[in-house]
């Protein structure tokens, strides 16, 4: 579904990214994992081609990345970023069904807000938020919400920057089986930023772990617990 | 470098940035019109863009207007007065507010009010990551939030500035007449029948221009924000700025270009 190959990046001349390549096939599910500020936000958004890479290149399907390229990859890939993102003008319920108000293939005002509820439902969101402003909203609620929209209209490549950060453990839980389940029931390939070791072997298949520009550390998460490196220990010991 | 030539090297460096924007911005603007047509696909947006632009910014307009025609009677009295010419006053308050100080009072107060309000939503926008959300909700964020203000400028401003001319003469109809000691009938109907056509289409044009100018620099100052709050503070600084300098060299290109033609 998605490649990377040898990616590079660097802002004002620091290196962030120096050579990352990846891999997600679609049913499967990768966990990135490193430091705050080590470039896996940057990486998710080269990967969308939101942001252009020094050097390197992504393939979408075989097909390198490009503006026709993005905007087919757009109609099929659900999104969450780390800051949520939530629009913060609409209501809750319009955030997420935005793609069926006003993307390219439009439902009904009632057919959209009912997939909005149903949405919000699945990430365990009830319907007395959904007329509700983002700003009303605790962080947690805004990356459900965030979440929710991602999931809208069953996409195939799935990108979610810190899925888990701000929830209480037990919506954690839910939100990590909902990943996963939308993995393995619509075969999509996924992409999740986490440091939440728990999380990870929940919705994972592969770990890939983000250090110093480079993968410092990839493998299934079968192996996780045998791995050698001692900074994954030291994740893995949190 | 010689010291004493730095200041000549900072405006060297300052006018080749300066035209790299002009550039850029003007390549923006290009691109907002192709997406025009597309943008009826957001009704709301426009609607939203039109009470942002035009409706709202009434009251500052009128307010601005008001004052400057009354300010203009004021001064072409006194001035007069040294040339026993007082009795110009309806003409010239007339011309100076239709061709100039209108469109001009107008196009500043757009700057700051609309250019300012715009740039900082859109620049918020994009240092929250709102517009990349956009980009993956399969929504490009010129067709959704620079082309619906783009559309209300251009619409929107000459109306402002009609109402602008409208309110600037009654400000100078009220100084003349309730200070000045003009009759309210022959005030009226000297300064309507000093009026031509040409003066007014003038002044409308220069309002579409100045709406032009104004929404188109601040959507391109948004989406091209930096990181963070000092993203936001630069992106509407320099857009008010840019707005402002355009506006008024666009007022004398405009009104150069009218008298040659
Ligand atoms: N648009 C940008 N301009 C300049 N520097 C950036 C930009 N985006 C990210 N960075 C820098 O790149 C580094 C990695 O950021 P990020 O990917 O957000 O880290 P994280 O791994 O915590 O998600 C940080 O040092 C950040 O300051
Ligand atoms: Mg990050």
């Amino acid at each position: 579904m998605i490649r990377l190959d040898h990616i590079a990046k660097s802002f004002g001349g620091v290196p962030v990214l120096e050579d990352v390549s990846l891999e997600i096939v679609s049913g499967q599910s990768l966990a990135i994992l490193g430091r705050s500020g080590t470039g896996k936000s940057v990486l998710a958004r080269i990967a969308l081609g939101l942001m252009a890479a020094d050097a390197g290149q992504v393939m979408i399907d075989g097909a390198p990345m490009s503006a026709k390229v993005r905007r087919g990859l757009m109609t099929q890939t659900g999104v969450l970023f780390q800051g949520a993102a939530l629009f913060d003008s609409l209501p809750v319920w319009e955030n997420v069904a935005f793609r069926l108000r006003h993307g390219p293939k439009r439902v009904r005002r009632r057919a959209a807000k009912d997939a909005a509820l149903e949405a919000l439902d699945k990430v365990g969101l009830d319907a007395r938020v959904a007329d509700l402003l983002p700003s009303d909203l605790s962080g947690g609620m805004q990356k459900r919400v965030g979440l929710a929209r991602a999931i809208l209209g069953r996409p195939r490549l799935l990108i979610f920057d810190e899925p888990n950060s701000g929830l209480d453990p037990v919506t954690a839980g839910e939100i990590d089986a909902l990943i996963r389940s939308l993995v393995t029931d619509l075969g999509a390939a996924a992409m999740t930023i986490t440091h939440d070791m728990a999380s990870i072997r929940a919705i994972a298949d592969e770990v890939f772990l983000l250090d110093a520009g480079r993968a410092r550390w990839q493998g299934p998460v079968e192996d996780l617990d045998g791995a050698k490196d001692p900074l994954l220990a030291r994740f893995l010991s949190r | 470098m010689n010291p004493l030539l730095r200041p000549l090297a900072l405006l060297g460096r300052g006018t080749r940035r300066g035209l790299a924007r002009l550039g850029n911005v003007t390549l923006f603007f290009l691109d907002a019109l192709l997406r025009l047509p597309l943008t009826i696909r957001f009704p709301r947006e426009i609607a939203r863009a039109f009470l942002q632009v035009g409706w709202l910014s009434l009251p500052i307009v009128g307010l601005t207007a008001v004052f400057t025609g009354a300010a203009l009677a004021l001064q072409i009295h006194a001035g007069g007065s040294r040339l026993s010419a007082e009795m110009v006053v309806p003409q010239i308050v007339a011309i100076g507010i239709v061709r100039e100080l209108g469109p001009v009072m107008v196009g500043l107060m757009i700057a700051a009010r609309v250019t300012s309000s715009i740039a900082a939503e859109i620049a918020t926008m994009k240092v929250t990551q709102q517009v990349d959300a956009l980009v993956t909700l399969s929504t490009d964020p010129m067709t959704y939030l620079t082309a619906p203000r783009v559309l209300a400028g251009v619409v929107t401003v000459p109306v402002l500035v009609g109402v602008g001319d409208v309110l600037g003469l009654f400000g100078g109809f009220a100084v003349a007449t309730g200070q000045l000691g003009f009759t309210p009938e022959s005030y009226v109907e000297t300064s309507w029948n000093f009026l031509t056509e040409a003066d007014i289409a003038l002044s409308l044009i220069k309002g579409a221009v100045f709406g032009l100018i104004a929404v188109t620099l601040a959507c391109h100052a948004g989406l091209n924000a930096g990181r963070g709050a000092r993203g936001v503070g630069q992106a509407v600084k320099s857009a008010v700025q840019w707005a402002a300098i355009l506006i008024l060299a666009a007022n004398v290109a405009l009104t150069g270009a009218f008298f040659s033609a």
